[in-house]
C-alpha cells in the first residue's frame, strides 16, 4: 500500500501545475484504499508471487476513478465536507472540481497503457456507475423493498467492487464475490450513517433528506407510517423518520450478516486461497460496528 | 428399466471386480436407482394415459446407463492394464507395442470422473433448492393468506412485503442455478486441464511444452 501511495504522489507531481493543488487536496489525505486492497486481495486469492506491474497500475487507476465518483457525488449532494475537511468543490469551486474529474478519468486511461482487458473493465465501471446514480435518483422517495435496495446497491458500490475483483483475479471467477463485497460495503455504509458514524465519511443526513433507499430505509418503510414520511417529507419531520430507521438497525445488521455469509461461501467455492477474501469480508463487516 | 443386466451391459454381478470396473458399475447402479425412483414417482400418470410408453426418466437416463454398462465391461476387459503402475498415456506413447484398446481405456476414468462431477452438482442443486424453499416457506404461506387477514389500510404495505419475499426467493433460485453452473464449469475445467497435462508428449523439448491453461 505504501508503494501505491508513492505512485499516487508521483502521478500528481507529473500532472499539470494548474491541477496539482486540487489533486493533492483530493488524494493525499485520508483514503482507506479499500478498493486497491480488494484488487490485491483478489490477486492473492488466485495467484502466487509478488504483485505484478499490471495489477499495481489497476490499483492506482481504481483509486483515481473512485475519487472521481466522490468529487461528483459531493457536488450533486452539495456536501460541504468529507471526512472532516472541505470537499474539492467547496475548496476550489465547482468548475475546478468538474474539470479535475475529467482530467483524472483521462489520466486513468493513459495509466492503463496496453492493458486492454483493464480498459474494458474500467469502461464498464464508469458506465454502470453513471446508470446506478441515475437509477438511485429516479427511485428516490418510493415505497420500495429490500430487493430494490439490493439492485441499486449492487449497481452502485457493487459494480465498483465487482470490477476490483475482476481486475485482481483477471479470470472473472471472483466477479460475484466482488459484487457481494460491494453490497456488504454499501449496506454497512447505510447502517453506519444511521448510527451517526463518521467512520465511513458521513452522508446520512443527505440520504434521509433526499429519500434515498438505504438498507435501514428499505426495512423501515415496510411500516406504512414510516413509508408515508419517507415518500412525502412534508407529512412528518425527518427526525421521526430517523427514529424508524434506528429501530430497524438490528434487522439491518442481521441482513448484513447474511450477505457476509454469502460472500464467504462464494470465496470458499471459487478462490484457490480464500483467506485474503475472508479477511476482506470481516474487515468490511466491521465498518458498521464501530 | 426392468432388465438392466440384459439391456445395459453385464458389469453388475461380476465377481472380484477391479476398482475401475467397480467404479463404473457403481455409477451405473446409481443412475439405475435414480431412474427407478423417477419411474415410481411418475407411475400413476403414465399408467393411466399411455400404458406402453416409457417414463420420461427412463428415456432420459437409458443412454447414460447403457454407456456406463459398456464402460464397465470395457474396463473389466482391460483390467490387467489398469493394474500396471505408471502405465500412463505418455509412457505408452514411447512403447510401440501398446494396444488401441488399452489407449482407449485412458478416456474411461476421466469420463467417469466427469459423470461423478455432473451427478454431484445435480444433487447439490436440488438440495440447495430444497433449502431455499424451506427458508422461504413461512413467508410465502403468510403471503398467500394475506388478502383475507389484513386490515384495508395495511394491505398495501403488507402486499409489498410479500412481493419482496417472493422476489428474494426468485433471486436466490436464479443465483443457485448460476452458482452451480459455474462450479460445474470450474470442476470440468480442472478435469480438462488434467487430461491435457496427462496427454502431453513426454519427449518434447522444454521450450515446446504447453504453458497455457485450457478453457471450456
Amino acid at each position: 500500500m505504501a508503494q501505491l501511495r508513492e505512485r499516487i504522489a508521483r502521478w500528481i507531481d507529473d500532472c499539470d501545475g494548474e491541477m496539482r493543488e486540487a489533486l493533492e487536496w483530493q488524494f493525499l489525505t485520508g483514503s482507506k484504499y479499500f478498493r486497491p486492497l480488494t484488487i490485491f486481495s483478489c490477486y492473492r486469492a488466485m495467484h502466487r508471487g509478488p504483485i505484478p506491474e499490471q495489477i499495481m497500475q489497476s490499483a492506482l487507476v481504481i483509486e483515481l476513478f473512485h475519487n472521481v465518483s466522490l468529487i461528483v457525488d459531493d457536488i450533486v449532494d452539495r456536501s460541504p465536507t468529507r471526512r472532516g475537511r472541505a470537499t474539492m468543490h467547496t475548496r476550489f469551486g465547482e468548475l475546478s472540481a468538474l474539470m479535475a474529474s475529467g482530467y483524472i478519468v483521462a489520466e486513468g486511461y493513459l495509466q492503463l497503457k496496453q492493458d486492454l482487458a483493464g480498459i474494458a473493465l474500467f469502461s464498464e465501471l464508469l458506465k454502470r456507475l453513471g446508470v446506478a446514480e441515475c437509477m438511485q435518483w429516479r427511485l428516490r422517495r418510493q415505497p420500495l423493498g429490500i430487493e430494490d435496495w439490493r439492485r441499486i446497491a449492487g449497481e452502485d458500490t457493487g459494480s465498483m467492487f465487482e470490477i476490483c475483483a475482476c481486475l485482481g483475479d483477471r479470470s472473472g471467477r471472483l466477479r460475484k464475490f466482488g459484487g457481494l463485497l460491494g453490497l456488504l460495503y454499501h449496506g454497512c455504509d447505510d447502517v453506519g450513517d444511521v448510527k451517526g458514524l463518521a467512520a465511513l465519511g458521513g452522508g446520512g443526513e443527505e440520504d434521509l433528506r433526499d429519500g434515498i433507499l438505504t438498507l435501514p430505509a428499505a426495512l423501515a418503510i415496510r411500516d406504512p407510517a414510516a413509508a408515508r414520511i419517507f415518500c412525502d417529507p412534508q407529512a412528518g419531520n425527518l427526525a421521526e423518520l430517523g427514529a424508524y430507521f434506528v429501530a430497524k438497525l438490528p434487522e439491518a445488521e442481521a441482513y448484513l450478516d447474511k450477505i457476509a455469509q454469502e460472500g464467504r461461501t462464494e470465496a470458499q467455492s471459487f478462490a484457490s486461497s480464500p483467506e485474503p477474501l475472508l479477511a476482506l469480508i470481516e474487515r468490511t463487516r466491521q465498518l458498521s460496528r464501530y | 428399466m426392468s432388465d438392466p443386466e440384459g439391456t445395459f451391459g453385464s458389469g453388475s454381478g461380476r465377481s472380484a471386480q477391479d476398482p475401475v470396473t467397480g467404479f463404473f458399475v457403481a455409477l451405473r447402479d446409481a443412475w439405475l436407482a435414480g431412474a427407478a425412483l423417477g419411474e415410481n414417482l411418475t407411475a400413476p400418470s403414465t399408467a393411466g394415459g399411455h400404458p406402453g410408453a416409457a417414463s420420461p426418466a427412463a428415456s432420459l437416463l437409458a443412454p447414460m446407463i447403457g454407456a456406463l454398462g459398456k464402460m464397465a465391461d470395457f474396463a473389466a476387459a482391460n483390467r490387467q492394464r489398469f493394474d500396471q503402475p505408471g502405465a500412463g498415456p505418455a509412457a505408452r506413447a514411447a512403447s510401440p507395442g501398446a494396444s488401441d484398446a488399452a489407449a482407449a481405456a485412458d478416456f474411461l476414468l476421466p469420463i467417469g470422473h466427469a459423470m461423478t462431477i455432473a451427478a454431484n452438482r445435480s444433487i447439490s442443486y436440488w438440495l440447495g433448492l430444497a433449502r431455499i424453499f424451506e427458508s422461504h416457506q413461512a413467508g410465502l404461506a403468510q403471503a398467500v393468506g394475506l388478502e383475507a387477514a389484513t386490515e384495508p389500510g395495511k394491505a398495501g404495505s403488507e402486499r409489498l412485503v410479500a412481493a419482496d419475499e417472493l422476489r428474494a426467493l426468485l433471486r436466490e433460485v436464479a443465483d443457485l442455478a448460476t452458482r452451480e453452473a459455474r462450479l460445474l464449469q470450474n470442476e470440468l475445467g480442472s478435469l480438462d486441464e488434467s487430461i491435457a497435462q496427462n496427454f502431453q508428449q513426454p519427449d518434447l523439448a522444454d521450450s515446446y511444452h504447453r504453458r497455457w491453461r485450457s478453457k471450456i
